[in-house]
């Protein structure tokens, strides 16, 4: 019973067991499904938070960096308008360099901020400032390397033996070891072309990355625009400058306070007498004017005194020149420069002599028949004083000589008084239709005697009649004027009046050839000229000239012209003048 | 010799004379940025993958972005030297 009992409790315990175990499996599961439940859950909360932290941290980084952008790019604006407020208008290159180069030393470290022109002779010159104690042998570093890019740049070498060096900021220690780690150099380019070079030099080893120098390129390339535009549009304006300069008939210089030749006009070597084949350098303006003026010195004199000095009168080989040589201010009345024109007075001149010789002889011209009427009236007097009673022969012939020195200075002021008609536009003629031919005819007629006195004959070579508008008195004295010199320049031979009609050119030409003593080539320009006469030296052929003067104005009047043509001296000559049809 | 070894010699001389021009570290950065390319520290060309023409340009575009007008200095006498080359 007992073991019945036992075995049966055995079992209960076994089935007991069982199930225990069977729920105590079941349980372990559910726990198990439920922690990876739990698990799950909080890996995507946890997930969920980190994807949450991670984008805010996304968010804040872009933040961050966007401000730190925004913030380098108010700092490049501020950088450029530092540089753009020191450069102002200046178009110094060096200077501009020189500017952006202590500018840019804001932006970043550095050991060493240099920089490198070249001079006009091309030598470099070399600025570097030490903003932390380095040695010479990393400022030669430093050198060396901009030379080198230099060189590369232009594809040329550079002579460095003159170098301009200077070295400003902290002392070099040579006891300290250190060399150049890193740099950077930045070219600057203005209106196209290469007018410096600037250095960024640390002793410590990767200091500049990309990204830190292509901002101080930026602002490089920003400031170089900026200046490259000023320099076209004061280009443009200094292009205006040259032209107007350039048109002038005067000649111009414009140097700079080191006195170098900054502007000037192609006149100033015509007047000079200055080859056309080289650039002008004021070497050649000074060796020019030597023994006449002292260029610089007068030039200092003016820059000195602030106002210009003229020179009324400088002689130079063929030439009459007047100097006005004055300061050149800026906009704030600081002189910059000097500038001298030189006016070519030469044709002045030489009218003024011709108009002093004119008048001369005008005053001879009219002295002489001045002088026979005061003989002749003081003869007369004589003659009418006599106790035996009056010579009626002689004072006849005594009045006969005060009619014709009247007569001469008559005619003499008549001429001068058509002249400064014709010169003030003043000068009227009565158009009418005449008979050209019967004008000639007269004249020839009025003349004869005169030509016969010294046996000279007078043909008229025209056609019966032809009928014209002009004014019979005026073209009857340009006639008269050409009769005239025709018999007094000619000693033999003959007279020949021509009329011709061109009806395609519309004229009608009258020429009056002589065979008398011609006109030289040189005269024949200044024949009707108001102060030339011809050249002769017999003074029994001498007159006042002022006859073909009148006529070129009466004839210019009809609209017609005037000429006179000569083979040259001896071979006589061919006064003609020509009338319109249609007037 | 190929237009791959070609392209490389005249992007090597590129390189190697920007880095005297620039300075050896940007230069050297700005030709790194460009795909396809392989730079050593001394400025010769590794390797090239793809067209060398375009890795010619990509890096001429590099400079160019610093400055303009010294890439174009640079390039004529290059492109003098390797007339065959075109960008």
């Amino acid at each position: 019973m007992r073991q019945r009992e036992k075995g049966a409790n055995s079992r209960l315990t076994s089935r007991c067991s069982l199930a225990f175990n069977f729920a105590s499996k079941k349980n372990k599961m559910i726990v198990n499904i439920l922690l990876i439940i739990d698990f799950l859950m909080l890996a995507v909360v946890v997930s969920a938070y980190v994807y949450a932290s991670l984008r805010e941290r996304k968010y804040l980084r872009q933040e961050a960096g966007q401000s730190l952008e925004l913030q380098q790019k108010v700092y490049q604006a501020e950088v450029l308008k530092e540089i753009s407020e020191r450069i102002g208008y200046s178009l110094d290159t060096n200077k501009i360099v020189d500017i952006i180069t202590s500018s840019l030393g804001n932006l970043l470290d550095y050991d060493a901020v240099s920089y490198m022109v070249l001079e006009e002779g091309g030598s470099p010159v070399f600025k570097c400032h030490v903003q932390n104690t380095v040695n010479h042998q990393f400022i030669e570093d430093v050198k060396h390397k901009m030379l080198m890019s230099y060189e590369a740049i232009l594809d040329s070498k550079i002579q460095s033996a003159n170098m301009d060096e200077s070295i400003s900021g902290n002392i070099l220690d040579d006891s300290l070891k250190v060399k150049v780690e890193s740099f950077f150099n930045l070219p600057v380019v203005i209106s196209q072309k290469l007018v410096g070079l600037i250095n960024v030099a640390s002793k410590e080893r990767g200091r500049y990355g990309e990204e830190q120098a292509s901002i101080l390129y930026a602002i490089t390339n920003q400031a170089a625009t900026a200046v490259s535009k000023l320099q076209a549009v004061l280009q443009s304006e200094k292009g205006k400058l040259e032209a107007v300069i350039y048109s002038l008939t005067d000649g111009v210089i414009t140097v700079d306070l080191s006195y170098r030749l900054m502007v000037y006009n192609p006149v100033i070597r015509d007047i000079l007498g200055i080859a056309q084949n080289k650039p002008l350098t004021m070497f050649d303006i000074v060796d020019a004017l030597a023994g006449k003026v002292d260029l610089r010195t007068k030039m200092e004199q003016a820059v000195a005194e602030g106002k210009p000095i003229i020179l009324p009168e400088v002689f130079l080989k063929d030439k009459a020149l007047e100097l006005t040589i004055a300061p050149v201010k800026d906009s704030q009345g600081e002189t910059i420069a000097a500038s001298v024109v030189f006016h070519d007075i030469t044709t002045e001149k030489t009218l003024e002599k011709t108009r002093q010789e004119f008048t001369a002889m005008m005053v001879h011209e009219l002295r002489a028949p001045l002088t026979a009427v005061r003989w002749s009236s003081e003869s007369m007097i004589k003659n009418l004083s006599l106790a035996s009673g009056v010579d009626q022969a002689k004072v006849k012939d005594t009045m006969l000589t005060i009619e014709t020195a009247s007569n001469n200075m008559l005619e003499l002021v008549n001429d001068l008084l058509d002249v400064a008609k014709i010169e003030s536009g003043k000068f009227e003629l009565n158009l009418q239709q005449y008979d050209l031919v019967e004008v000639i005819n007269e004249q020839a007629k009025a003349f004869r005697p005169q030509a016969e006195i010294k046996h000279l004959s007078i043909n008229v070579i025209t056609p019966s009649k032809y009928l014209l508008k002009f004014d019979r008195v005026r073209v009857g004295q340009v006639l008269g004027n050409l009769l005239s010199n025709a018999i007094k320049y000619t000693d033999s031979g003959q007279i020949d009046i021509n009329l011709n009609i061109n009806a395609e050119e519309k004229m009608a030409t009258v020429s009056i050839k002589d065979t008398g003593i011609g006109v030289s080539r040189e005269d024949l320009a200044d024949l009707f000229s108001k102060f030339k006469q011809l050249k002769t030296g017999d003074r029994s052929r001498k007159g006042t000239g002022l006859g073909l003067v009148v006529s070129k104005g009466i004839v210019e009047a009809h609209g017609g012209k005037i000429w006179a043509e000569s083979a040259g001296e001896n071979l006589g000559s061919t006064f003609s003048f020509s009338l319109p049809l249609d007037k | 010799m190929s237009d791959q070894e070609e392209y490389g010699k005249m992007l090597t001389d590129l390189i190697q004379k920007q880095m005297v021009v620039l300075g050896p570290n940007i230069a050297l950065d700005k030709a790194r940025k460009v795909a396809g390319l392989k730079v050593s520290d001394t400025g010769a060309v590794l390797e090239i993958s793809g067209d060398p023409k375009l890795v010619l340009k990509g890096v001429a575009n590099e400079y160019m972005m610093l400055s303009g007008q010294i890439v174009q200095m640079t390039l004529n006498s290059l492109l003098e030297k390797y007339p065959q080359m075109k960008m």
